[in-house]
């Protein structure tokens, strides 16, 4: 009789784990009776495509979320690292090696994580005032180092990094013949495994539950709570910093305000996929459901001709029902 | 547990509902909708469900994407009403997303468009270099690329651009000063947002003014973000300083609308000239009131019919006379505003 | 017989399938108390929370002076004149005494807030219960106990009949004891009826009328206070005899394993200097504020001594972080567990393995091992006797005890020699506490330097070889346990000499 409860109480533990894949799948039917055109192959890749820099910064967020900080500064990140690889790639530095503004991209989103982590971790700044001024100091960084111009006319084998296709052909009329695979579901792939296995097969992702689960116990418990809560803000900048160069590559332009708002866009994400702001709670697995939901909602709502405007709306309907529902079942188990 | 069910039961509800709730932009096919909406312009679930049973006098040109930046004031929502009229009236079936001014929302919505197959052509109004990877994607597709109102400085993969010269109607608004105030005096500039591809281009066109007219002093020159607030932020710390302003243009209505408020606050509304785009309802009461000198309208329906016409001509396989259209703006004053009134009906 | 106040009758309640209440019976007559006694994980709480309207009953009924009652929410019972003073107490940290007392319901004139008024009510209130306590102070800046007395004026001021405490002496000295006894006879003398849940078997003689004795969900037994005989509660309570709840293990006691001279940190403590030899428990026993805990933390380095040495073994060591004191072997058992010893929300297993992670784990230390995780989980969880589930159980969800146990086990796994527990058996029962001391020993037995910390009197003279008495920050005196008393150690307490006056 015992082992029979058990056996229940596990189905019921892996029902409400996987709550969110039935809202994504719920969304995905509703969307496909709703329009013919959404449920192909094509769109399909495309939602994965349009979501893939929002994986990457969501596996930064994750992590910060989990500790119990926030990184509000990630969209304005993306911004600087993105005209500065945009710079390093065009007019006179056109035919630089294209890892030289991939590098450069990838350490000032470091060096932006570094001062987030510093202060937040050493200074005991709190996180939202620490990463809120890291928000208003780099995306005023990009606008001072573009003069709030556009930078164009990129490389063209940079601006393949993100909008490129594996397997792409084209008939003799120079149309497209096979669409192929983008570049893009690819990263998004690797953004996948490689979040879930920093976070949940690692022993830094022990840490970090560790961490935000308690940090009292953990520092007890002999970990370097301050070196970890610094590491975290250190990842979510090098996911900003490689987002950086994939979407100056993407909008083939370095643009200081690109990625306006994507912080707000990743923690919704990021809470959808049942991460707790409070820190502690969440997986990598649920956030990145997360950002596919958001993807979806978004081109399903775009391919029905539906106003950005009720998008929103939707997104705030879902992340409501998202968090209520875990608050209800979470909450009761107590 | 069943709580939980019932929870996710209702956001695919609450889903559909607000899918309903967007009838007014076209899409619904849901059969509760039966009744067709009366404002709705176009009336696209109609059109979708059966397109046999239109009246069919006309024959169609298939489905267009119309992408619009923002529909966030008077001038660009009456810009995606005139489109999908015009658009309707010469036998397309149009769909007209906006991009909430995001560059990487609109590439999406344009990769959206290409993959879904069903239109014959795109037309765009730019937020930014960033949409030509979209265009490429297009062309690539076999679809049919305009750009409309703003466009992009690569057009590689552009079949047709139809815009009002902005340019023009900043060359325009300093030129009105100079006929007013002669050629020497204290300017004082508001513009847009910085980097913005439409600040750039009214900028170009204030240069060559300025250029033309040496002896102008431009005392100010700031950036009100295309906004009321910030305009008057900036502009009431332009006033407070004491330095005397003897003109202003100003980039857009919005802005305007500060600007005029910060002017009545020092006293000084309806004494020096202010010049501004767009010709919303505020500025054309205010132009009427004799508070502002006049504002340019960009022209909305022309640059429809314009770019309608020329996909009409690409669709059934000719080619344009001129595959670049600058619609010219128009300006209104208090001397023509009656007249443009009656043209614009309501708005 | 009159009507009783409360009368509850074949109570029961399940949760998830199984039931923790079956049929429980429970009578309460005013100005009579009740203490209800039983192991954690018995069904106290969840009786008490029943009544409280927390919980809804699967089935019985309750009468409230005769009269059916069904509470939908706690809000209700305390509208019936219910009121419960919890475990761990909720008050609102930045109000002053007066304004928690009336919080939700305060002392209007005209809409607005009568602070006159509203102060002189909660004066008159804790005069009548003989409570001393500044009624502007801010309860952040209160004591546990003073905490305590404030929620139980609290309860008293709603013009409550029931009161319901819950293990209310657990963060208690004995003098604020005192004061708390004294309060409950007030409240009897009122007519008030009590509930007192309770861990501590020698209050019952002070405070109740009535034992009841609840084991796995059902009423073993109820007895007035004169019938009660010890033994037989005990072993009602645990369903088997307790021979000694302090064990006794043969074992050896070696050299010095920890040497601390000089010990001071600002005005917490000063100048501590003590001993403690391989094989040896030591017992350090003070009031709360005496710079106990201080001292415990100073050594592990969460707050690092500011002057003074530390030896192991004879080497002389700095800690300046608690991984400098892990990385000497050393463990601390906190005194919080909740603050400072679990993360709540995690698993057993995570718990367990969190002093292990970089031990249990593949790749260079990179990649974590669920297995040896799991493995290390499952041999502390047997090894340990830990009531759960399974690994994946969420701590929150365990009794006390067995929390306490997870709390203990994490520390065996880095196979400590000197090992620091602060208040180890607080607020468990006495089945746990029985084999937390038995724990305790056989860390002993295996040569390892342990140091307890404990407000029980009892619990150190029957576990520890040497006793210590920290008063003010200050080594005030050492026994050793043969001539250790309790009389003798609260002597020391209380007046800074063992030796002044043994005898009262």
């Amino acid at each position: 009789m015992k082992k029979e409860e058990i056996k229940k109480a596990g189905i019921k533990k892996v029902i409400s784990k996987l709550g969110i894949v039935f809202v994504l799948v719920g969304l995905i039917i509703l969307w496909s009776c709703l329009s013919p055109a959404f449920f192909t192959v094509n769109n399909m890749l495309l939602i994965v495509k349009q979501v893939s820099v929002y994986s990457i910064l969501c596996i930064g967020m994750t992590i910060v979320l989990i500790t119990g900080g926030i990184d509000l500064s990630v969209g304005s990140v993306v911004a600087l690292c993105a005209v500065f690889a945009a710079h390093y790639c065009a007019g006179d530095y056109l035919e630089t090696p294209l890892i030289v503004p991939i590098a450069i991209s990838i350490l000032i989103g470091i060096a932006c994580g570094a001062i987030n982590g510093a202060g937040v971790a050493f200074a005991r700044i709190p996180p939202f005032i620490m990463t809120m001024c890291m928000m208003l100091a780099a995306r005023g960084a990009a606008y001072v180092y573009t003069n709030a111009k556009a930078i164009f006319n990129l490389n063209e084998r940079f601006v393949n990094i993100s909008n490129g296709f594996l397997g792409r052909t084209y008939g003799a009329d120079g149309m497209i013949e096979n669409y192929g695979i983008p570049y893009m579901v690819f990263y998004f792939l690797a953004a996948v495994v490689i979040g879930v296995v920093l976070l949940h097969l690692t022993t830094y992702g022990r840490r970090i539950y560790a961490l935000g689960g308690n940090k009292s116990a953990a520092r007890y418990s002999g970990l370097n709570t301050k070196m970890l809560e610094f590491s975290a803000y250190v990842v979510s900048g090098l996911c900003s910093g490689i987002c950086g160069f994939l979407m100056a590559s993407r909008i083939s332009s370095g643009n200081a305000n690109t990625a306006d708002g994507y912080e707000m866009t990743v923690i919704s994400a990021a809470v959808i996929g049942g991460v707790s702001l409070s820190g502690g709670v969440g997986t990598m697995y649920g956030s990145m459901l997360g950002v596919l939901i958001v993807g979806v909602i978004r081109n399903g709502m775009d391919i029905l001709g539906i106003n950005t405007y009720f998008q929103q709306i939707l997104q705030a309907v879902i992340i409501f029902a998202a968090v209520y529902i875990d608050v209800r079942v979470n909450g009761k188990k107590k | 547990m069943k709580k939980k069910w019932l929870a996710m039961v209702l956001v695919g509800v609450m889903a559909l509902s607000l899918c309903a709730c967007g009838k007014e932009t076209p899409a619904a096919q849901e059969p509760a909708t039966e009744q067709p909406a009366e404002e709705a312009p176009v009336e696209e679930a109609d059109s979708q469900e059966g397109e046999t049973g239109e009246e069919g006098t006309e024959e169609s040109y298939g489905k267009i994407l119309f992408i619009q930046t923002h529909n966030n004031n008077s001038f660009m929502s009456y810009m995606g009403e005139m489109f999908e009229k015009v658009a309707e009236e010469n036998g397309f079936e149009c769909t007209h997303l906006t991009s909430d001014s995001d560059e990487a929302t609109q590439l999406s919505q344009i990769e959206q468009g290409v993959a879904s197959k069903e239109y014959v052509g795109i037309i765009v109004d730019c937020t930014g270099e960033g949409v030509t990877q979209g265009f490429k994607e297009a062309k690539e597709a076999g679809l049919y690329v305009m750009t409309l109102h703003e466009g992009v400085t690569d057009n590689t993969y552009v079949d047709g651009i139809v815009a009002c010269s902005l340019a023009e109607t900043g060359y325009q608004h300093i030129k009105l000063e100079v006929d007013e105030l002669g050629d020497s005096f204290n300017l004082a500039i508001v513009n847009g947002s910085e980097g913005h591809g439409a600040t750039v281009a009214i900028r170009e066109g204030y240069e060559r003014a300025l250029e033309e007219f040496p002896n102008i002093n431009v005392v100010f020159d700031g950036a009100g973000n295309w906004n009321a607030e910030d305009a008057m932020e900036l502009t009431g710390n332009w006033f407070s300083s004491g330095t005397k302003i003897d003109g202003i243009v100003c980039m857009n209505d919005g802005m305007a609308t500060g600007v005029r408020q910060v002017m009545k606050d020092n006293g000084v509304l309806g004494t020096i000239p202010i010049y501004s785009n767009d010709c919303e309802q505020d500025t054309l009461k205010a132009v009427e009131a004799g508070e502002q000198s006049g504002s340019f309208d960009m022209n909305a329906l022309a640059q429809c019919e314009a770019a309608i016409n020329m996909m009409k001509t690409f669709v059934t396989g000719g080619t344009p006379e001129e595959t670049e259209v600058y619609v010219d703006p128009l300006l209104v004053t208090v001397d023509n505003l009656e007249e443009y009134r009656a043209s614009h009906g309501g708005y | 017989m009159a009507v009783p106040l409360l009368e509850a009758k074949g109570l029961k309640k399940s949760f998830h399938g199984v039931e923790v209440l079956h049929s429980v019976d429970l009578v309460l007559e005013s100005g009579k108390a009740v203490a209800l006694v039983g192991e954690n994980g018995a069904g106290k709480s969840t009786l008490m929370k029943i009544l409280m309207g927390e919980y809804r009953p699967d089935g019985g009924e309750i009468y409230l002076a005769g009269e059916r009652i069904e509470f939908q929410n706690p809000h209700q019972a305390l509208g019936h004149g219910i009121s419960m003073i919890f475990q761990e107490m909720s008050p609102f940290p930045n109000l002053t005494v007066t304004e928690n007392i009336f919080v939700g319901r305060e002392c209007q004139r005209f809409g607005f807030l009568n602070k006159k008024e509203q102060k002189r009510k909660a004066q008159e209130l804790l005069e009548g219960l003989g409570i001393t306590l500044d009624i502007n102070r801010k309860v952040k800046e209160l004591t546990v106990s003073e905490i305590q007395l404030l929620e139980i004026a609290k309860a008293v001021s709603c013009d409550s009949k029931i009161v319901i405490m819950d293990e209310p002496t657990s963060a208690l000295t004995d003098n604020e004891v005192k004061i708390l006894f004294r309060t409950i006879k007030n409240l009897k003398e009122q007519g008030v009826a009590i509930i007192y849940i309770t861990h501590k078997l020698d209050e019952l003689d002070a405070v109740a009328d009535q034992v009841c004795v609840l084991r796995d969900g059902g009423i073993i037994s109820v007895r007035s206070i004169e019938e009660v005989d010890r033994d037989v509660m005990i072993s009602e309570m645990v369903g088997r005899k307790l021979e000694n709840i302090y064990p006794v293990v043969e074992k050896e006691i070696g050299n010095t394993a920890l040497a601390v001279k000089n010990l001071s940190r600002g005005k917490e403590f000063y100048d501590i200097s003590f001993e403690v030899k391989h094989g040896e428990i030591l017992g350090i026993a003070g009031m709360v504020g005496s710079g106990r805990t201080e001292v415990l933390s100073a050594l592990f380095g969460v707050y690092p001594a500011e002057t003074g040495q530390i030896f192991v073994d004879g080497k002389e060591l700095k800690i300046r972080s608690p991984r400098d004191a892990i990385r000497n072997r050393f463990a601390f058992i906190p005194e919080d567990r909740s603050r400072d010893g679990l993360n709540l929300m995690g698993s057993v297993r995570s718990n367990i393995g969190i002093t292990r992670i970089g031990a249990n784990s593949r790749c260079r230390r990179i990649l974590a091992d669920r297995r040896a995780e799991a493995r290390c989980a499952e041999e502390m969880i047997e090894k340990m006797r830990i009531k759960v589930n399974d690994q994946e159980q969420q701590v929150n969800s365990l009794s006390g005890g067995n929390q306490q146990k997870i709390v203990v086990a994490k520390w065996l796994l880095t196979e400590p020699e000197i090992v620091f527990l602060d208040e180890p058996t607080r607020g468990i029962d006495v089945g746990a506490k029985f084999e937390i001391y038995q724990l305790i020993q056989n860390m002993a037995k295996e040569g390892k330097a342990v140091v307890v910390v404990s407000s029980e009197l009892p619990e150190l003279l029957g576990i520890c070889d040497r006793v210590i008495i920290l008063r003010e920050g200050r080594i005030a005196g050492e026994l050793d346990v043969c001539e250790a008393s309790q009389e003798k150690i609260m002597s020391a307490i209380v007046n800074g000499r063992p030796e002044e006056r043994e005898r009262v």
